[in-house]
């Protein structure tokens, strides 16, 4: 550290807005150039900070993705056949069941739900949806083309982003649903499930899979005769629309990674405090001199606090920019749904929180390390 | 002193213990730093192995058939004649052609397997066998479930269950080379009641003779049903279980990560201890220790106290997975455990990882002459 490198800093004053300026670029650049003296230990932290935050914000976003498509419940309810997933597939009722909800009060909307394909790679999630009133149900946002209408004279499909993506189809494009084709007449973005579905009209999705009048479930609005859990005659039951409960039974293996994630980000900080705590040690004697020639101990702080800042904030960046090119090339299909970390401003939020725990315990360690001796023993050297 | 090239390990491994056990403190909290990296890696190297392992169920004998839409099981409508037509394909090649319903069932916040084949084939064909209780009564509303779904809800022999609106009582457990999968099991009367759909299944399980070519028969069922598929058992179950293997993936990029992250860890710690020995370093190479003995002696003692947050995190890793040691997904028995050569694996990659952060860490002063050392 080149001590006549401290223009504007004396002995302990008040000393205005320009000269403090100038001592921060001193102790910025007196940082800076130790950091650079330094390159390896900063890279060698650097690049753990960087994994740590990349694999929190990965598996944050795996989770987040998760919860988001799966359990995005809805205030309207569905009746579908009991011990079965309705909105996703198995379920297959009656169109009796709608006279029985009209007869309740209701004005029931149909829905088909199915899975059609050979294999993992060929699965298509496909709903039947009624031309006329889905739009409300879902509110989706459309990404290309057109809505789907009633009373069609070709077979016509709109695809969830995924799906098309999956498939390489867009709009004007054509996919096979067991065997049939279907011209693509527009893209829709909704975020749950439905991402990765083929949304045809009800009548088409019935006639695909040769169910006849029968249908999947009924939508009917909350705050009727039904709520969520009732049992009804005919094997049906009740459940909130959007809440297609197969998140619980991930929970115990991502609990899993959670705990492995937090372990790792625990080792990380505790590695981080650890290797500034040396760099602190190192410097004592210098720092040692820098508050004996008046420099205070903010200053100090200043000096270790550009370090801490500029190694975190660099790393956590790279880590949130890998975290983001590997998210895609996670993305796993899984019975015609793909799950991938999506990575959108909430999980950024809490990447950054756990960025702020790594800064402040890293600072905090380094300048604790420092701040605790008196000067005399910071000169001192007794090793 | 005269100079030596080297140490003795032993003599190496003393001396390390020694400067240890000199400062407590200090190297519980070495151990302390590096114990949560260790444990990550041993939770995230057991995620990634149990998930792994789910493709390896199903029966190697057995040959399905089924409609291709095999993925919404509600739409697979196979009948006798298929049947029939199976039993002609594979002949005198087949110990016995039989007929499974199965349909995905969602209970209890997940989803199982519906099973019903006759009960005279449970246990020859499809390899389960009794393990408490008694075998369902077809005429009554009983069923059977394997281990993996009574380890993931409790439930025992006598408790009563809804499935697809009927109240079904559990009679029996079973286990079985099929048992990773969770599933009840019904007769195949009962199931075709249950669902009003007599005579109707899903598979069509061809059991080989031992001495059977596989191939021929796949052949020949293939050219006797050209619109269906027929797979293997144990494929169509991996196939089934792919998605749910592929989670293992992320938990297996994340161990590697583990794996880096212990060997910085490590580096660490013997750069902070370097750090705050220079002095020490430069009196020993004064006493005439060699760079390789210095560095020997630095190595042994990184090697210390990773094997010491190795112990430390194997415990708590331990505890973590004992904490819920199976669940199912996806009708899959995901069963938790630290396998001995995991843990081999984990001990010598770190181990391997303290010695490269250690030689690391260590390069530069060992460079360094000792008056350099001494008195700077």
């Amino acid at each position: 550290m080149t001590m006549a490198a401290a223009p504007g800093v004396g002995t302990a004053r008040v000393i205005g807005p320009a000269r403090v300026i100038a001592a921060a670029r001193v102790i910025g650049a007196l940082a800076v150039r130790d950091m650079r003296h330094r390159w390896r230990v900063m890279v060698a932290l650097g690049t753990m900070v960087a994994l740590t935050v990349a694999m929190v914000v990965l598996l944050d976003g795996y989770v987040h993705s998760i919860g988001a498509r799966f359990r995005s419940a809805q205030p309207s309810l569905v009746v579908q056949q009991e011990s079965t997933v309705g909105e996703f597939a198995g379920s297959r009722i009656s169109a009796a069941v709608g006279d029985d909800l009209r007869a309740l009060g209701f004005d029931p909307v149909a829905e088909v739900h199915a899975v059609t394909g050979t294999s993992g790679t060929d699965a298509v999630l496909i709903a039947g949806v009624d031309p006329g009133r889905y739009q409300a149900l879902d509110p989706y946002r459309l990404l290309g083309g057109r809505h789907l209408r009633a009373g069609e004279a070709q077979r016509t499909a709109m695809l969830g982003t995924l799906l098309a993506d999956r498939l390489a189809v867009g709009t004007g494009g054509v996919v096979h649903l067991r065997g049939r084709a279907f011209t693509v007449v527009g893209v829709f973005e909704l975020g749950t499930y439905l991402d990765d579905a083929a949304v045809v009209p009800l009548a088409d999705a019935q006639a695909l899979l040769g169910w006849g009048d029968d249908v999947s479930l009924y939508v009917v609005p909350e705050g009727g005769a039904l709520a969520d859990g009732d049992v009804l005659d005919g094997g049906l039951v009740v459940a909130s629309r959007g809440d297609i409960a197969l998140v619980d039974e991930w929970g115990p293996v991502i609990d899993l990674l959670v705990a492995a994630v937090r372990l790792l980000a625990l080792g990380a900080i505790a590695v981080l405090a650890v290797a500034l705590w040396r760099l602190a040690w190192l410097h004592r004697v210098d720092l040692g001199v820098l508050r004996l020639m008046g420099f205070g101990r903010a200053t100090v702080s200043a000096y270790l606090g550009v370090q801490a800042v500029l190694l975190v904030a660099a790393s956590s960046a790279v880590g949130v920019v890998a975290a983001v090119a590997v998210a895609p090339h996670l993305a796993r299909t899984t019975l015609a749904v793909t799950t991938m970390p999506v990575i959108d401003a909430t999980v950024l939020w809490r990447a950054a929180a756990v960025g702020a725990a790594v800064l402040a315990v890293a600072l905090s360690t380094s300048v604790l390390a420092v701040h605790r001796r008196g000067v005399g023993d910071l000169i001192q050297r007794d090793d | 002193m005269t100079a030596r090239t080297t140490l003795p390990l032993g003599t190496q491994a003393r001396l390390a213990g020694g400067d240890l056990r000199a400062q407590p403190w200090r190297t519980l909290l070495a151990v302390l730093v590096l114990t949560p990296l260790a444990a990550s890696w041993f939770l995230l190297a057991t995620v990634a192995r149990s998930l792994a392992g789910l493709g390896t169920v199903g029966e190697e004998r057995n040959l399905v058939i089924t409609e291709p839409d095999v993925f919404d099981l509600a739409n697979v409508h196979l009948d006798r004649d298929d049947l029939a037509t199976a039993v002609t394909a594979a002949g005198a090649d087949a110990e016995s052609v039989s007929p499974l319903v199965l349909r995905l069932v969602e209970m209890d916040e997940r989803v199982l397997q519906l099973r019903a084949a006759d009960t005279a084939t449970w246990s020859p064909v499809h390899g389960v066998t009794l393990v408490d209780g008694r075998l369902p009564d077809a005429a009554a509303d009983e069923m059977a479930v394997t281990a993996a779904v009574q380890a993931a809800t409790g439930w025992q022999v006598g408790d009563r269950q809804r499935v697809f609106g009927t109240e079904m009582a559990i009679t029996a457990v079973l286990h079985g080379s099929g048992s990773k999968v969770a599933s009840l099991w019904l007769p195949l009367e009962r199931a075709e009641r249950l669902f009003e759909r007599p005579g109707e299944f899903q598979f069509a399980v061809v059991r080989l003779r031992a001495e059977a070519d596989g191939d021929a028969v796949r052949a020949r069922l293939r050219a006797a049903f050209p619109t269906l598929l027929v797979l293997d058992e144990s494929a169509i179950q991996a196939e089934a279980s792919r998605g749910v293997r592929s989670l293992g993936d992320l938990a297996a990029l994340f161990s590697a990560v583990g794996v880096l992250g212990l060997a910085i860890g490590a580096a660490n710690t013997t750069a902070l201890t370097l750090a705050e020995r220079r002095r020490s370093v430069g009196l020993l190479r004064m006493m005439g220790f060699t760079p390789a003995a210095v560095r020997g002696l630095l190595v042994v003692r990184a090697l210390f106290l990773t094997l010491a947050a190795l112990a430390l995190g194997y415990l708590v890793a331990l505890a973590a997975i004992q904490a819920r040691p199976s669940f199912v997904l996806r009708t899959f028995t995901v069963a938790l455990a630290l396998e001995w050569w995991v843990v081999v694996a984990g001990v010598v990659l770190s181990m391997a990882s303290a010695w490269v952060g250690a030689v690391l860490a260590a390069r530069r002063v060992l460079r360094a002459r000792p008056a350099q050392l001494v008195v700077t």
